[in-house]
């Protein structure tokens, strides 16, 4: 079955940087950092590629490795879903493979490291975002 | 029916009066990336606020501001600022930060430092009020308008971000990273050997024909532990409570380390590495972006997305080292003078 996920924003943020990507989690203040396999499957996504799609397409780049790729694609996206990055959605297929993708040279697991050190300022410094009915009105005798 | 927006001309009008009742409303012009005219109600709110931005000033000029600012307290009027009361209602008993975002307007109210900050996006104006000018928290002395700063950068393809910068005559580099990793006391450090110090904690970055880093602020904060490494620090602190940070103006005491701007050519990650050299060894683009966007975003409320993708831009082609600082100061001061002497900040290995 084809999965299609999307990225979780407003809340998650993310932008390539070389061959990596850096993502942050407004929400939680969790941040990570893609590596390149990794950049390449969150890039597809973003596209609006489905996950086997990305998966078959790197089959192709690194014909020796077919097998762990559809089982380390999966992982990775679960991975993504877990730690709220993506959301896996309703989808059919609007995104297109590019050649520009995986450069078939030695296959990488696609991975990342996670940073939560940014997790203690958001609570010491928790935001309340004034919302419609959240801003005050005066008070009708201060008028 | 947005809320903000029926108090908003209340809170307009409030900051217009008291500008007008400030006759003579004292102004300085400063130089940050663009001219900032930062005008005050009283002498209390310049002497305290202005400390900072003092080696910025930009003075017999009347130049056309990019970027106004307005500062007042409620002695002005004689009265709070409209809705005032009411935020440290929802801030919760002083727990939470209350932001509200707009196309047009940015707002922040602080309840810990009572500071409310608006920032009109069309005018490129912005308003700076708290209740009494006299209780302005240490870190507020030390940097200053930090939000307004921000947003007005954010608007303009600038980036304040939290990050120390020293340089050389030619070359700036940042030292970028969460707190506590060493970057403040390896810039005090380096100002008091001959570098050049254009922010210990935050710094405007910008991209015109090569990126640049600009001073925002000349205060040096510190942890008291940090003594150990520049025990000079202490005697010039401004603030005693060893409950806080100390902190002082490198102005006063050293205006000649000082710098405006500088092109940067490096980014350096300190890390405090227990070792007895200092090294530096090359990295991933992606780990000066996290080092400088993470704490950065996550410092500057109701920034992201537009922070992150300017500072990818400013960073492209700038070579990111970790550098691991070495047990003894001299050591470590010696190993910097050798990393820009040598070139490699111009982009080797």
């Amino acid at each position: 079955m084809e999965k299609y996920y999307e990225i979780n924003a407003p809340a998650v943020i993310s932008e390539p940087m070389e061959d990596e990507v850096v993502v942050i989690n407004l929400d939680n203040g969790c941040y990570y950092n893609l590596n390149k396999s990794a950049a390449q499957v969150w890039n597809f996504l973003d596209q609006g590629c489905s996950l086997n799609q990305i998966a078959s397409h790197a089959a192709k780049s690194y014909p020796g490795e077919t097998e762990c790729i559809g089982s380390d694609f999966q992982v990775f996206a679960q991975r993504l879903t877990d730690e709220q990055l993506v959301r896996e959605i309703e989808g059919h297929n609007v995104g297109k493979i590019n050649a520009n993708g995986f450069d078939g040279q030695s296959y990488e697991k696609p991975d990342f490291d996670k940073f939560s050190d940014m997790q203690e300022m958001l609570l010491l410094d928790p935001i309340h975002e004034v919302s419609e009915e959240g801003w005050p009105h005066q008070k009708k005798s201060n008028d | 029916m947005n809320t903000f927006e029926t108090i908003l001309p209340d809170i307009l009008a409030y900051f217009n009066e008291s500008r007008i009742k400030a006759a003579g409303l004292r102004k300085r012009f400063i130089s940050i990336g663009g001219t900032v005219l930062l005008t005050y109600s009283s002498d209390i709110l310049e002497h305290s606020l202005f400390k900072a931005f003092e080696h910025l000033e930009i003075t017999g000029t009347d130049a056309e501001a990019a970027f106004t600012i307005f500062a007042c307290d409620s002695d002005i009027l004689d009265c709070a600022l409209p809705g005032y009361g009411w935020l440290t209602d929802i801030s919760k008993n002083k727990e939470e930060i209350v932001t509200y975002n707009s196309e047009d307007i940015h707002v922040l109210y602080n309840p810990k430092s009572g500071i409310f900050s608006m920032f009109d996006n069309g005018n490129n104006r912005g308003y700076y009020y708290l209740p009494k000018a006299g209780q302005l928290p240490f870190y507020e002395k030390a940097a200053p308008m930090r939000m307004l700063l921000h947003w007005w950068c954010e608007k303009s393809g600038l980036a304040l971000v939290h990050a120390a910068a020293i340089g050389g005559d030619t070359a700036g580099i940042l030292l970028a990273g969460r707190s506590g990793t060493g970057k403040s006391t390896t810039a005090i450090m380096a100002a008091r050997n001959g570098f050049k110090f254009l922010g210990d904690d935050y710094i405007v970055l910008e991209n015109k024909s090569g990126p640049v880093v600009h001073s925002a602020y000349n205060s040096v904060k510190f942890r008291w532990e940090m003594l150990e490494r520049v025990p000079a620090a202490g005697d010039l602190s401004l603030n005693n409570q060893k409950d806080e940070k100390g902190y002082f103006y490198l102005r006063d005491h050293q205006p000649d380390a000082l710098r405006r701007s500088l092109p940067l050519k490096a980014v350096l990650l300190p890390v405090i590495s227990g070792n007895q050299k200092s090294y530096f060894d090359r990295v991933p683009q992606s780990k000066g972006l996290m080092g400088l966007a993470a704490s950065s975003i996550f410092q500057m409320p109701g920034s992201g997305k537009q922070t992150l993708k300017t500072l990818a831009a400013i960073l492209q082609g700038i070579p990111v080292y970790q550098m691991s600082l070495g047990k003894d100061n001299a050591e470590i001061m010696d190993a910097l003078k050798r990393f820009m002497a040598a070139g490699e900040i111009e982009g080797g290995e």
